[in-house]
């Protein structure tokens, strides 16, 4: 799904030590939310090299800008788990409530934003003092949460909504869906908005409408634009986060009478490192589209047909792979950036439903 | 001579009331252009799924394609639609017999009508009607219920 920024950097000092020590590893972390293992793969490579069992249904993903700390949350358990990226070890765990989902980090390593799923709430986790500091309520389901690379004065805030008439009533019937304190809710509000939080106060300072229920979102590294998946829009939204107003709703362009006729829906979505590209992804239709976001309206430059549901999207810092966890086909297919061409998939082991992916420049011992 | 197969009806239903499930006994089904027929040799194997798609056309006059399998499990032919009810990805079976979704996992048990057992779908999978002609399996419908997901 992502790159922990000052990647790039990194990955260049890794270059100019070519030949010499490997300064850092460029190492994959997927988070298999079928299981309760994280897999790495070797990025130079793109062959599985270590599997970390952290818990039940690893979901969310993200490293400190330095590559030497990766948060994991795990869904099945609520668990925060703190890993050593140099090592691959669990160094601590710390319980938050069920249902944990996307995870994003402030570019110190400070605060990291954890979505609750049934509860409507991100909890900002203070990772030195090891507790959560503040909590945002938002309607309808937290589930993912980004920042612009280069700016990570606002994290974005894209709650999804479940069905109101179906789940969210028996969810209430049963006291499952609660408020940011834990207590019971007695209604439902469906949520169609991204909304932006100031790392200074952690309070909501506005909210951008989409229209549907939100999904993963991405954002510019220049925190200029985000790219937003929609419930509902087989395709996605140019959101301008300046203005904070979508201006471009993209649909994928339908070729085949199975693409025109089946059912599918757009989830994952992430921009190229060199930041000229944003990719996203048609799950029923099994392809990855490509567009050139240089120009607006965005471009579509590619359509990639990967086999089994793509789901989410992450690149390599040298901008040369690309990488879509198919969970559906338990494994990663490897893209070749400059051609949109797959060049290999990544099997992983049987129903471990790969889902969030992160690359992570970690330093060598 | 035809038949019901031996799916669906009041063990539906109880396995639906069970479940908590739609306990509706007898949905409406909106008909395909063209039924499935899957001869029974096709499906001689037990737990070897036999994947089929099949069109119907929309309220809106669109046209729209359903997946489903058929398979022989140790009790009788069924045929289930693999849209998840949840999200609609596609659901598949597993060599533990079950069907599992792979988008968040929810789970729904073939050996009784596809009720549901866990996860975020929180329903049986939607239902075809079918039945048994001679020597085939005959779809002629899925549940009605399916089209405002996908209008
Ligand atoms: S789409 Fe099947 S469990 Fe979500």
């Amino acid at each position: 799904m992502r790159l922990a920024p000052a990647i790039a950097a990194c990955w260049l000092l890794a270059l100019g030590a070519a030949g010499a020590a490997r300064a850092a590893t460029t190492k994959l972390y997927i988070a298999a939310t079928g299981g309760t293992q994280v897999y790495v793969v070797d990025v130079a490579t793109n062959s599985l090299v270590k599997t970390l069992e952290v818990g039940k249904s690893p979901h969310g993903i993200a490293a400190t800008t330095d590559g030497r700390w990766l948060w994991i949350a795990t869904e099945g358990d609520g668990k925060l788990h703190k890993i050593d990226a140099v090592r691959d070890v669990e160094t601590a765990s710390f319980d938050l409530g069920p249902y944990q989902q996307e995870i994003e980090i402030t570019n110190d390593g400070r605060l990291l934003y954890t979505g609750r799923f049934m509860d409507g709430c991100y909890d900002v986790f203070d990772t030195a003092k090891e507790s959560v500091v503040a909590r945002i309520p938002v309607d309808g389901n937290p589930h993912n949460v980004v920042k612009a690379a280069n700016d990570d004065r606002y994290m974005y805030l894209s709650p999804m909504s479940i069905d109101p008439d179906t789940v969210a009533k028996s969810a209430i019937k049963r006291g499952t869906l609660r408020d940011c304190a834990g207590k019971p809710k007695t209604a439902y509000l469906p949520n169609d908005k991204v909304y932006i939080a100031d790392t200074r106060t952690n309070t909501v300072v506005g909210t951008i409408p989409v229209g549907g229920s939100p999904r993963p979102i991405a954002a510019s590294d220049d925190g200029r634009r985000l790219y937003a998946d929609i419930d509902g829009w087989l395709g996605f939204l140019v959101i301008d986060l300046q203005a904070r107003k979508v201006i471009e709703r993209v649909k994928f362009p339908l070729v085949t009478d199975d693409e025109k006729t089946t059912f599918s829906r757009a989830h994952g979505i992430w921009v190229t490192p060199d930041q000229k590209e944003v990719w996203t992804a048609s799950v029923n239709h099994g392809v990855v589209y490509a567009y050139d976001r240089t120009v607006e309206p965005v471009r579509l430059v590619a359509r990639i047909p990967v086999g089994a549901a793509p789901y989410w999207i992450s690149f390599s810092p040298d901008d040369r792979m690309g990488y879509i966890s198919l969970s559906e086909g338990d494994a990663i297919a490897v893209i070749d950036v400059a051609s949109h061409k797959l060049v290999k998939t990544i099997p992983l082991p049987k129903g471990s439903g790969p889902k969030t992916t992160q690359v992570v420049v970690a330093p060598t011992p | 001579m035809e038949r019901r197969a031996l799916i669906g009806g009041a063990a539906a239903s109880l396995a639906a009331a069970a479940t908590g499930a739609d306990a509706s006994p007898s949905p409406r089904f909106l008909p395909f252009q063209t039924p499935v027929v899957i001869a029974f040799p096709q499906l001689e194997a037990v737990w070897a799924p036999a994947p089929f798609r099949a069109r119907f056309t929309k309220s809106n006059g669109e046209d729209s394609v359903v997946p489903g399998i058929a398979v022989r499990t140790p009790r009788r032919i069924e045929a289930f639609c693999t849209y998840c009810p949840h999200e609609l990805c596609v659901i598949k079976l597993t060599d533990d017999h079950q069907l599992r979704c792979p988008c968040h996992f929810s789970l729904f048990d073939p050996l009784r009508d596809g009720a549901w057992i866990a996860g975020p779908a929180m329903r049986r999978t939607y239902r075809f009607d079918h039945r048994v002609k001679g020597p085939d399996l005959v779809i002629t419908g899925i549940e009605a219920d399916l089209e405002r997901r996908l209008l």
